[in-house]
């Protein structure tokens, strides 16, 4: 018997090596839920859906030198890189750029083009200004009218700059610096980089999906390495990879070793506690080794049926650890007494089977049939762990039954043979425990009214438990990952949690990118629709853009700064500073802080009374050496005013643009393998990992359109899904549990009986996991129904021994199955608790809630059960005297 | 204990009368109780900014004319001290002032729609238009909001009316005074005003406190009056651009 175990335990073993890991959320959802195909569907479609995104904070210059020598070092990674963005579509723009802004901006700005050298350049410059921002009450009022005031004034802040460089020493300089300076006020600045300079964005678009899980841990790993390398000739510079890929291979790899490290903690932790309460060291041993069978039949079949584990099934172990151990506790238990009390091996397994047998049995089976409830939920990941859990009960039970007596049998046999002495058995009673039984059931009333009143407490407490709705609390802490999409969040406003639509044409992409950018919870939206506007909207544009050209084309006329224009001069950057003040007046009082701050940069702190504008800067330097500014501004208005003409020409191209007209990175981007469909991205402003925001943004992103799709939509709705699962599972639970117990025990009041302690241990679970502070959480969540099947067996076996001992034996029956029940609540509490040390939270968090809720059925067993039957026993007494 | 019965004779009276009183004259009570000769009030406003941070704007504020003009001179915190805007013809046209620079700036025009620096209050909201002029009304009925007895109306917009679609409107019974306003678009619930804090001050009934929620995206904005004086005499001139610069 022993040996067919052995065989079935190396086919399985040679089975689970093929199981695989799959990490992340989207795998709990139902795989055939519309929203789960439209994502997949899109990760299938566009490789920017699932990008590659490398984060880097340091300081402006350095960080654009870095992101120069690592672009093209990670493109060069060609087995798992498609192609690396991190500059703007620099040629587009200066092709069509002027095509690409609203009409009402080109009506506003067109003037600056009258006359390029330098003085009416300042002039018309602070007319638009004017009419742009002053002017209008609205022109801050979305987050892309933001952005574009955070562009001009940096644009402008730029320009001031190189003012003050040719004023100090503009004999140094070559051109390119005043062609920088048009390039910063044409088209911004081309890197990725925040508005504060101190983070910069590299996005690479990988040649896999975020669904092949081993390619991506390779991909990251690779990449991060070469980081590392660049990163090494970058002292100040901190770099890595974040976003959803960088993530999946994080929690997959933590998970990955959490699964061994608490696995083998559970294991040492139980058979530690095997050995101090039952004084033997071979019987644990033995006890781990059918454990262990069962284990791995387990990852066999799970490896079979369902190839891959998920963030709640990857505990399988631990659970099973915990869970399958008592069945050899029970075992153990009633063979040590009956081997200590003279038995024979056979008469002693003959005894353990006979009073434990049944109650395993039954026990086994209702944890089982509990956990196998769980397959009806629509969650992948709820009903692929009642399959593995379910199935995995009934495995360790076959194999404790099969392995575990004929082991023992022959370790007794070997012991007595080696020693040549008779083998003294000993066994190690709970004494304290019968006559905690005893106390407690000769005060029933009390006892029972205290434990209502606790109850009634921490039924109030669990009904103020709250939900802990952040995903990325579950995650490891100090994660590279996780650190610098906090930070990306705050730099650039935008998360890389995003909901993602399809549109059908560029039309209908248009459609939704409008209306989103009206919504004040969207922080950025990237559509096909920015780079080719509509014919209406190109009409509209067109007579600007040829006024445009005609003032560039006409006026080529290039005034050189005089001396006695100077005054005139500084009036017009003194307007010009006026005109950023009263912005950032706006600004503040609207609440618009990144304009504030962009202001602030060129005026600094006007509360201080030391403070000093940057343009009264640049006047006291002007205003140092007259002659020399002249000249120097002078030489600057020679140096920028060809390429200044050259560039702006080349942008105020009247051809049509249409979809061909786009290249090919762009369309990499937004358009479908199959050219098909076109991508609209929506990024929130803020954390999605807020019910709150959560809620409304994903109301909002099903009312711009219901084919949306998105890692923070797919959470929402596998919130709402686990929701749902877990209260039906919840219930179905209670039904089947109590239609096994009725079968079991035929008397509808045992089964209540038994019952009782699991009902209260379940509340007083909750309860006390809210006064010490704890939240649920996605993962944790699980451990209710959880808790349904695994706490009802220390009820089963204590009413099971009481039946078979008979009244008057609460003593007897809390002594020996309430020492198994103590110590199976404590080896499968010590497998829960094992899970504290997992480095990925969610397990953690699903390890607490089981200890305490193992903890709370055990105090409910062995404190309200005994009650009861003290009541039932002097219910009897007095219903027989009255009888006789 | 006098007090007590006097006030609460008064109320049973009040709503007596009330009772019996048409949605037509519902309606010119509270036009009357709400749209004020002029005012002149000490306010705080709590706006949400785009980094998500809370920001408390103190300011003076002076309605004349039921709120066709608005001045508000902003007081607290010092970065925004003696910055005024200037509201007139019922928030349609908008002149902004900051001693930083001097100058006087006309924002907008016909931006009634458009939102108070930085609130979810839109010009319009805030201009105390005629409930009689404004719009088509109905009496639904009768609800208690947070214990007040109220008169629930639907408001539909007159052409002269704000742009919304449709209002739900709850009017104190016994004051006569708006508790609560719903803001529909198209069908859809966008914002929800809540007034709290009711006193009398100068025989009038008011609201010390307004929260707007913005009930699609989120976020609400606290307006709070921490002072307030009815029927004032205020010169015409205070509502003037020319007016803006003086200290």
């Amino acid at each position: 018997m022993f040996g067919t175990a052995l065989v079935i335990t190396v086919i399985a073993a040679g089975l689970a090596t093929n199981l695989k890991l799959e990490m992340h959320f989207k795998n709990l959802m139902p795989q055939d839920h519309p929203m789960v195909e439209e994502f997949n569907q899109i990760i299938e479609d566009y490789s920017t859906a699932s990008l590659i995104i490398i984060a880097a904070r340091g300081q402006e210059g350095e960080l654009k030198q870095f992101a120069d020598e690592l672009a093209p070092k990670i493109e060069a990674m060609t087995e798992y890189v498609q192609r690396v963005d991190y500059k703007l579509e620099r040629d587009f723009f200066l092709q069509h750029g002027f095509m690409l802004q609203k009409a009402k901006d080109l009506k506003n700005s067109k003037d600056i083009f009258k006359d390029l050298s330098l003085l009416p350049f300042l002039g018309h410059l602070n007319d638009n200004f004017e009419k742009t921002y002053v002017y209008d009450g609205e022109s801050i009022s979305t987050k892309e009218k933001e952005n574009n005031a955070v562009m001009f004034l940096d644009g402008i802040r730029y320009w001031l700059k190189t003012m003050e460089e040719y004023a100090l020493n503009g004999e140094t300089l070559d051109s390119n610096v005043a062609k920088m300076a048009v390039d910063r006020f044409l088209i911004g600045d081309e890197y990725m980089i925040s508005q504060d300079k101190d983070m910069l964005l590299i996005l690479a678009q990988p040649t896999f999906t975020i669904n092949d899980i081993d390619i991506v841990i390779a991909a990251e790993d690779s990449i991060d390495a070469v980081i590392a390398e660049v990163a090494e000739e970058y002292p100040s510079i901190f770099a890595g990879t974040t976003g959803t890929m960088a993530l999946a291979r994080d929690e997959t790899v933590a998970v990955g070793e959490d699964m061994y490290l608490t696995s083998i903690v559970a294991l040492l932790l139980i058979i530690a506690l095997f050995i101090i309460s039952f004084r033997m060291w071979v019987a644990p041993l033995l006890a781990g080794v059918s454990l262990l069978l069962g284990v791995v039949w387990t990852a066999g079949f799970a490896a079979v049926t369902l190839g891959s584990l998920n963030i709640m099934t990857s505990m399988f172990a631990v659970i099973l650890i915990g869970l399958g151990i008592d069945f050899s506790i029970h075992i153990i238990t009633v063979y040590s007494e009956s081997r200590a009390g003279g038995h024979s091996v056979g008469e002693a397994l003959h005894f353990s089977l006979l009073r434990s047998g049944k109650g395993i049995i039954t026990g086994g089976l209702t944890t089982a049939c509990a956990f196998l409830t769980l397959t009806i939920s629509k969650t992948a990941g709820m009903s692929e762990f009642g399959i593995i859990a379910g199935s995995g009960v009934i495995f360790c039970m076959i194999a404790t039954l099969l392995a575990l007596p004929a082991m023992l049998s022959l370790r007794d046999t070997l012991l007595v043979r080696f020693r040549r002495e008779r083998y003294k058995a000993k066994s190690t009673s709970f004494n304290f425990l019968g006559s905690l039984g005893e106390i407690i059931s000769r005060r029933a009333i009390l006892i029972l009214t205290g434990a209502t009143i606790v109850t009634a407490l921490l039924f109030y407490s669990a009904l103020n438990i709250t939900f802990d709705y952040n995903y990325l609390n579950m995650e490891p802490v100090g994660l590279t990952s996780i650190k610098l999409q906090h930070e990306m969040e705050q730099e650039f406003d935008v998360t890389p949690d995003f909901a993602m639509i399809t549109a059908a044409s560029v039309e209908e992409a248009r459609r939704i990118s409008e209306a989103a950018k009206d919504l004040k919870m969207i922080g950025m939206v990237t559509s096909i629709s920015e780079y080719v506007p509509s014919l209406e909207q190109q009409q509209k544009r067109t007579p600007h853009v040829q006024e445009i050209r005609e003032h560039l084309e006409h006026n080529r006329k290039l005034t050189p700064l005089a001396e006695n224009e100077i005054g005139q001069l500084f009036d017009e950057l003194y307007r010009l500073e006026d005109n950023v003040i009263e912005l950032a007046q706006l600004a503040y009082l609207g609440g618009q802080d990144k304009v504030d701050e962009k202001c602030r940069e060129l005026i600094g702190d006007l509360e201080d009374p030391e403070n000093k504008t940057m343009i009264a800067s640049l006047i006291d330097r002007l205003s140092a050496d007259r002659v020399k500014t002249v000249g120097n501004l002078n030489l600057l208005q020679n140096q920028y005013e060809p390429y200044f003409r050259q560039a702006a020409l080349g942008m105020a191209s009247l051809e049509h643009i249409d979809v061909n007209s786009l290249p090919q990175n762009i369309l990499d981007q937004f358009v479908s393998k199959d050219g098909s469909k076109y991508l609209v991205t929506l990024y929130p402003k803020e954390s999605v990992w807020n019910l709150a925001f959560l809620e409304r943004f994903t109301a909002q992103m099903q009312k711009l359109d219901r084919r949306v799709s998105g890692m923070p939509l797919v959470f929402y709705v596998l919130i709402q899904i686990i929701g749902r699962d877990g209260k039906i599972a919840a219930i179905l639970t209670i039904i089947v549990v109590f239609l096994l117990l009725l079968w079991d025990f035929k008397k509808i009041h045992l089964a209540i009986l038994a019952m009782v302690p699991l009902i209260v241990g379940a509340i007083w679970m909750v309860g006390t996991m809210h006064l010490l502070g704890l939240q649920l959480t996605l993962v944790n969540l699980m451990g209710l129904p959880l808790i349904l099947g695994i706490g009802i067996d220390d009820g089963v076996h204590i009413l099971h021994r009481y039946r078979i001992e008979g009244r008057g034996k609460i003593r007897t029956v809390f002594t020996s199955t309430g020492k198994a029940v103590m110590l199976t609540s404590l080896t499968t509490m010590l497998a829960f608790g094992s899970l504290v040390f997992a480095t990925y939270r969610g397990l953690g968090s699903l390890g607490i809630a089981l200890f305490i809720g193992v903890g709370t059925c055990f105090l409910t067993s062995v404190i309200i059960l005994p009650a009861l039957l003290g009541l039932m026993e002097k219910k009897n007494r007095v219903d027989t005297a009255e009888g006789e | 204990m006098l007090r007590q019965m006097v006030f609460m004779v008064v109320t049973a009276v009040l709503t007596a009368q009330a009772q019996q009183l048409t949605p037509k004259e519902i309606i010119q009570r509270i036009d009357e109780t709400e749209r004020v000769a002029s005012s002149e009030a000490i306010v705080k406003q709590i706006i949400t900014t785009s980094g998500g941070k809370k920001r408390t704007l103190e300011m003076k504020s002076f309605t004349k004319d039921q709120n066709d003009k608005q001045l508000m001179i902003y007081t607290n915190p010092s970065r925004v001290k003696g910055d005024k805007i200037l509201m007139l013809n019922d928030g349609n046209d908008i002149w902004f002032y900051t001693p930083k620079t001097d100058r006087v700036r006309h924002l907008a025009s016909h931006a009634k729609r458009q939102k108070v620096q930085g609130s979810d209050f839109s010009y319009e909201d805030m201009s105390s238009g005629s409930i009689e002029e404004d719009y088509t009304y109905t009496l639904l009925g009768e609800e208690k909001i947070d214990g007040t007895s109220c008169y629930k109306f639907e408001l539909i917009p007159t052409e002269s009316g704000p742009h919304y679609s449709k209002l739900i409107y709850w009017g104190d019974k016994g004051r006569f005074l708006t508790i609560r306003i719903d803001y529909y678009e198209d069908g859809e619930l966008l914002k929800r005003l809540k007034c709290y804090d009711v006193k009398k001050v100068d025989g009038h009934w008011y609201q010390m406190k307004l929260v707007m929620a913005d009930l699609q995206e989120g976020g609400e904005t606290v307006m709070e009056t921490t002072e307030i004086k009815f029927d004032i005499d205020l010169d015409d001139k205070i509502f003037t651009t020319g007016n803006l610069k003086r200290r």
